[in-house]
């Protein structure tokens, strides 16, 4: 592991390309240098090292763009002498003459870094049309003896001319070109990238190799986190149960309130752990990128419009609006005498089947109603979850608007299908809504022998586990299909 | 190597105590940062895990945690202790029991042999289907689901008796995360399998100790005479029996009964008094013990070692799941995939506001005269309508589009040769080119080819809309060309933002009045305001719609449209070509009806976009308002209007990015009284606008329409809705003067 060779990269490329966003979108790290869509944001040549379990493994080195290729081409051809001579040659000779300093002092710095690099990633906005500008910097870069790999930026745009890039690049006989999105990524474009730097360096395959496994291993643990932290989300929201006597109209009111807004906070601080794990940091350097109140995002839960948009089919009680998202288990209150023993028989059954159907039947018998999330809103908190996970893996670290969720268009989709979802749900949420100790969003009373069964319950564990397992199916799903908790 | 080495060093402990704060991070709902651990686990520089628990060791909690444990284990310890003793008494009591015969020496052997060894043989068969079960189980797919096959054990009961324990008597929170997460560690998965075992196995073994003492005891002070009875079974099934009980004790050098002692040891009642060979109770006793040890205690020992041993490998096998999200989150702090090296070349500070030195207007004696107006385009796309641009009653001498160096010089070379000096000369730019040195070099080459300052116009505005720019960087965009222009000697008041791509009358007007250098600004009349009229209209329509309790049909929504048209009639022609539309009756209604939607739509800004209501908004004026405005050229029939069905599916493929989706565009729902009345809100706000460039429309329509969540679903609401949307429109329009 210890003498794997450090690569040292230079990101270059014409100005207002994206080079600084190459490089947060690479390094996961959305403060690294300053990002602007105006010229010459970037003035100074700065360097980072990737890390490989603490090791460092490749140096990239930030640029500042070339703008006026034309008139330097014009002036290193002119510089030329009579006898023949190696073109870098006549690079070094640029950078020591005045105009090295003066008029190209900013080509001049992103040379003389290319010189001190093992390979150059060309950087280039594909939605601009390739133009004879762009043909003289390559040029120019070919002077310098590096291996030069073509980084297309912003493919995923529609108006991207990848094809028209591709045809002009391999007319400069470079055939080894990346396509990377710094701020749509996918599963294998970083690999691809790091593939075609492979095929140009062959000294340094080891380095790209454990790099690219690297990278995976890192992936695959962000998805088993992440469909951790959803199904922990979803164990507390089927979990919950509130009971509140049923013939108090206020009370129930309240109680309401309270399990919206418990389920509310609970689904925010889910989204903030996420954001967290993914290295997206909505209150630290962005404040208002990822607005959790407003916006898109911010539709509230509870609204049928929200389901809607999910294309879940609201109950009932949802689309009365008041009770949107909540089940109420109706409360049989003052029972008469006839109505018990023709229930009896059903009670007895009830019973025995576990301990919590008891208690269950025993509030009723109290006239006592419990509260709790319906089918409809768990799944509309996990389509949610999902929907943003599948959004942020395929964000790149450049990203300057916010994480914005097509719900119009995963309507559309769930339109087309005409697939009636089915409310049911995966069997470990079926078990949790049994055991309201589960939830760590219910009132635990401390230390009792409940609570400490339920927290500790290795059943608690293995549902969330179980869950995990499913979820990272729906994770692992290209954005394109509807974000869906499958009962299997 | 090191690895390796470093890996083995840690304890269980130092896992159990990451595993702690993990817990109290989740459950407490804050993070325990801090810097100095932080670093510390940095530091470490082995793997994860390792980092992991440098960093959780480092913490300030991490002693309170430490004596937390110590307390939890000694918790348990006892309970173990105790739980054990009570097994000796029970054990003993059960020999007692089963002893204790009906007249005090006799004993049934059998009945004594079933009190103490049957319970427990049952369970211990109970206990391999369990473990055989919890293989099949661990090995297979789910996760987790192991942990049910010991849901029901003895040691399960004292772990969490335990643990109750433990949580009542720890009161600070440290405490209860320990037990929370000792009880993880301790009640899942192999760990959990093998500690239930042990403490399962070792309750029985001492159970069995107890039952062997007490028994010992009895046969060393009592005289017993040992007999068996039966009822329905004969002679023949005792003796096979007993011989296969005797085989394995005589194999291990107890004595056993003889075939005689067995048939002589029939208890046939007071009367019959049995006829024992001498030394037969002894021999009886003796396999009697043996069975114990042999069936009782041996099975105990040794699975109570398999489960001691099971145990302390899976203890030492044991390792931190790092995926769990409490962990996941740290690995960006303490396993950093970057380190910053930092500017190894800075910035020196040339060029930041390099004032070049303007543009030397060459001193050409002889002065040109004027000549026709000339155009270049710099590094552009084709307009879409066409280069050079067509504009009534002015001739271009037209020099192309120039982009490489060549291409450059001939320019220049063309612009000074000739007879006629340029009047003036009009450099078309791409707004989404980033205004940089290579094109102000650019620029400056051609501006110093002729005497005057060149007009700079700046297209594609809408192009760089497309790309993701809102009003503000839109605005920021062409600030950065005038500052380019300024940096290289251009006017400023030479610089104008027009789009040729969308080429409107309006655009035309100015491009040419720029151009001819006309003062008067009147050939376009100022439209007179009529926003009023077409809000008050729309209210009037909503109103109508509520009263009737239905959503509005497409002839409604056509109806409010026209009205407001009516309106703008005579600024008709100035809309249709802000809509892109062709000038007279459009005979494919469909198409028609989809360009004007995705026209509409590329007008909104980026805000509105991306709020499904107001993209159904956009796609809906701009379906209806390219109706309503053919009907004013042209009346067509109401009735031709198509169906919803149709209407919504060109609406639906307007919204929908071409080629991105190949899905059947379905048509949305039929708007409701809501969204038409944004969609004819928005339509008549442009129809308002429509004499300024697309910037301002966009711009203001952004400004005006705000993403709100009003329910406009009483006449009141939407009247309160159009006047707060007419405010901002007007201070919209004011910020721009």
């Amino acid at each position: 592991m210890s003498d794997l060779p450090l690569l040292t990269v230079a990101v270059v490329g014409h100005t207002n390309t994206g080079k600084t966003s190459l490089l947060r979108t690479l390094l996961r790290d959305v403060t690294f240098g300053e990002v602007s869509d105006r010229p010459a944001t970037t003035r100074d040549v700065s360097g980072t090292v990737l890390l490989v379990d603490g090791q460092p493994l490749i140096e990239l080195y930030d640029t500042p763009g070339l703008e006026d290729s034309i008139s330097l081409l014009e002036s290193l051809e002119s510089m030329r002498n009579q006898q023949r001579e190696d073109a870098i040659d006549i690079v070094n000779r640029f950078l020591t003459s005045t105009d090295a300093r003066e008029h190209f002092h900013q080509e001049a710095k992103a040379l003389r870094q290319l010189l001190q690099s093992d390979v150059a990633l060309y950087v280039i906005d594909a939605r601009d049309r390739p133009l004879p500008k762009h043909r003289d910097e390559l040029a120019i870069l070919a002077m310098c003896a590096r291996p030069i790999v073509p980084v297309l930026n912003f493919i995923a745009r529609p108006e991207a001319k990848t094809a028209e890039w591709r045809e002009q690049l391999s007319r400069l006989n470079l055939h080894a070109v990346a396509e990377f999105d710094t701020v749509v990524v996918d599963e294998h474009s970083e690999q691809r990238l790091f593939e075609k730097m492979r095929t140009l360096l062959d000294r340094f395959r080891p380095t790209l190799d454990a790099l690219i496994d690297d990278r995976r291993k890192q992936r695959e643990q962000l998805i088993a986190s992440s469909a951790r932290l959803i199904a922990d989300l979803l164990v507390d929201a089927a979990a919950i149960t509130l009971t509140v006597p049923a013939d108090d109209e206020a009370r129930m009111r309240e109680a309401t309130d309270q399990l919206r807004d418990v389920i509310r906070t609970r689904e925010q601080e889910c989204v903030r752990e996420l954001l967290e794990l993914h290295r997206f940091h909505p209150d630290d350097c962005e404040p208002d990128e990822l607005p959790l109140e407003n916006g898109q995002w911010g539709l509230d839960l509870f609204s049928p419009e929200a389901m809607k948009q999910f294309s879940i089919r609201a109950g009932s009680a949802a689309a009365a609006g008041a009770m949107a998202g909540l089940a109420i288990d109706v409360a049989v209150g003052g029972m008469s005498l006839g109505a018990a023993t023709a229930t009896g028989a059903a009670i007895g059954a009830a019973i025995s089947a576990g301990h919590s159907h008891g208690r269950r039947l025993l509030n009723r018998l109290r006239g006592r109603s419990e509260l709790r999330c319906d089918n409809a809103t768990i799944h509309l908190l996990a389509a949610r979850q999902i929907d943003l996970v599948r959004a942020l893996l395929g964000r790149g670290h450049a990203a300057q608007d916010r994480v914005h969720l097509d719900h119009a268009a995963s309507a559309r989709r769930s339109q087309s299908s005409k697939t009636r979802r089915s409310l049911a749900l995966p069997e470990p949420l079926n078990a949790a809504r049994s055991k309201p100790t589960w939830s760590t969003l219910a009132p635990v009373e401390g230390g009792s022998l409940r609570g400490a069964m339920g927290l500790t319950h290795a059943g608690r564990e293995a549902a969330v586990n179980e869950l995990a397992t499913l979820l990272e199916q729906s994770l692992r799903q290209p954005r394109t299909e509807p974000a869906v908790l499958s009962a299997r | 190597m090191s690895q390796a080495g470093s890996a083995a060093e840690l304890s269980f402990d130092d896992r159990l105590i990451a595993e702690c704060v993990r817990v109290i991070e989740r459950d407490g709902r804050e993070k325990l940062d801090e810097p100095s651990a932080d670093e510390a686990g940095r530091a470490n520089g082995d793997d994860f895990e390792n980092r992991i628990i440098t960093r959780a060791r480092a913490l300030t909690i991490a002693g309170e945690l430490d004596g937390a444990i110590r307390q939890l284990r000694a918790g348990i310890t006892w309970i173990i202790v105790i739980g054990l003793l009570i097994a000796f008494l029970l054990g003993a009591a059960t020999a007692r029991t089963t002893m204790a015969a009906a007249d005090d020496t006799r004993v049934n052997f059998y009945w004594v042999l079933g009190g103490v060894l049957g319970v427990q043989s049952i369970l211990l068969v109970i206990w391999l289907i369990a473990a055989a079960i919890w293989r099949v189980k661990l090995h297979s797919k789910a996760r987790g689901s192991a942990d049910s096959a010991m849901h029901i054990s003895l040691g399960r009961l004292i772990v969490v008796i335990g643990q109750w324990l433990g949580a009542k008597l720890q009161s600070a929170s440290a405490g209860r995360a320990v037990v929370y997460a000792a009880g993880g560690v301790f009640t899942t998965g192999r760990i959990g399998f093998w500690t239930f075992s042990s403490i399962t196995h070792a309750i029985w073994l001492l159970l069995n100790v107890g039952a062997l003492v007490l028994i010992l005891l009895l046969l060393s002070a009592k005289q017993y005479t040992f007999v068996w009875e039966t009822t329905i079974l004969s002679e023949r099934h005792y003796i096979t029996m007993t011989e296969w009980l005797s085989e394995p004790a005589q194999l291990a050098g107890f004595a056993v009964p003889t075939d005689e002692d067995i048939t002589q040891s029939q208890w046939r009642g007071h009367a019959v008094e049995p006829m024992l060979p001498d030394g037969a109770s002894q021999r009886w006793a003796s396999l009697l013990v043996a069975s114990i040890v042999l069936y009782g205690f041996g099975p105990r020992v040794l699975l109570l070692g398999l489960s001691l041993s099971m145990r302390r490998r899976a203890c030492r096998a044991y390792r931190l799941d790092t995926a769990l999200p409490g962990y996941e989150r740290l690995r960006a702090t303490l396993m950093p995939q970057s380190q910053v090296i930092g500017v190894v070349d800075p910035d020196d500070g040339i060029g930041h506001d390099s004032q070049s030195p303007g543009i030397p207007i060459p001193e050409h004696l002889d002065a040109r005269p004027p000549g026709l107006p000339a155009i270049i385009g710099l590094e552009i796309n084709p307009p879409e309508t066409g280069w050079p641009p067509t504009i009534d009653r002015i001739m271009w001498n037209d020099l192309g589009i120039i982009e490489s160096r060549d291409d450059r010089a001939r320019a220049v070379e063309l612009l000074r040769s000739s007879d006629n000096e340029p009047n003036p000369l009009v450099i078309v730019c791409d707004l989404c080119t980033t205004p940089d040195r290579g094109i102000g070099h650019g620029l400056q080459a051609l501006a110093e080819a002729v005497h005057q300052s060149p007009l700079l116009v700046l297209s594609a505005g809408q192009q760089l809309r497309n790309r993701g720019y809102d009003a503000d960087g839109v605005a920021r965009r062409i600030a950065d060309w005038r500052d380019l222009a300024k940096r290289v000697g251009l006017d400023a008041e030479n610089v104008i933002e027009l789009d040729l791509d969308h080429l409107t009358a309006a655009a035309a007007a100015r491009l040419a009045h720029h151009v001819k250098g006309d003062s008067d600004k009147s050939n376009a009349p100022t439209p007179v305001r009529k926003i009023e009229s077409a809000f008050a209209l729309i209210h009037e329509h909503a109103g109508r719609w509520l009263d009737r309790s239905s959503t509005p049909s497409e002839a409604d929504q056509l109806a409010v449209h026209r009205a407001i048209a009516e309106l703008y009639r005579h600024e008709c022609g100035s809309f249709r070509s802000l809509m892109s539309l062709k000038p007279h009756s459009p005979r494919e209604l469909l198409s028609e009806i989809q360009a004007g939607a995705t026209r509409f739509v590329d007008l909104l800004p980026n805000r509105l976009r991306r709020s499904p209501k107001w993209l159904a908004a956009g796609a809906l004026a701009g379906a209806f308002g390219c109706v309503a405005s053919s009907a004013l050229i042209s009346p067509i029939a109401i009735a031709a209007l198509p169906s919803w069905s149709a209407i919504g599916a060109a609406i639906a493929a307007a919204i929908q990015p071409a080629g991105k989706d190949q899905e059947a565009a379905a048509a949305p729902d039929p708007p409701d009284v809501a969204d038409a009345v944004r969609a004819s809100s928005l339509f008549a706000v442009t129809l308002e606008l429509q004499s300024r460039d697309e910037t301002t429309i966009t711009r203001v329509l952004e400004q005006t329409f705000a993403d709100d969540d009003v329910e406009l679903t009483r006449a009141s609401a939407i009247h309160n809705w159009l006047n707060a949307c007419r405010h901002r429109f007007d201070v919209a329009l004011e910020a721009r003067a």
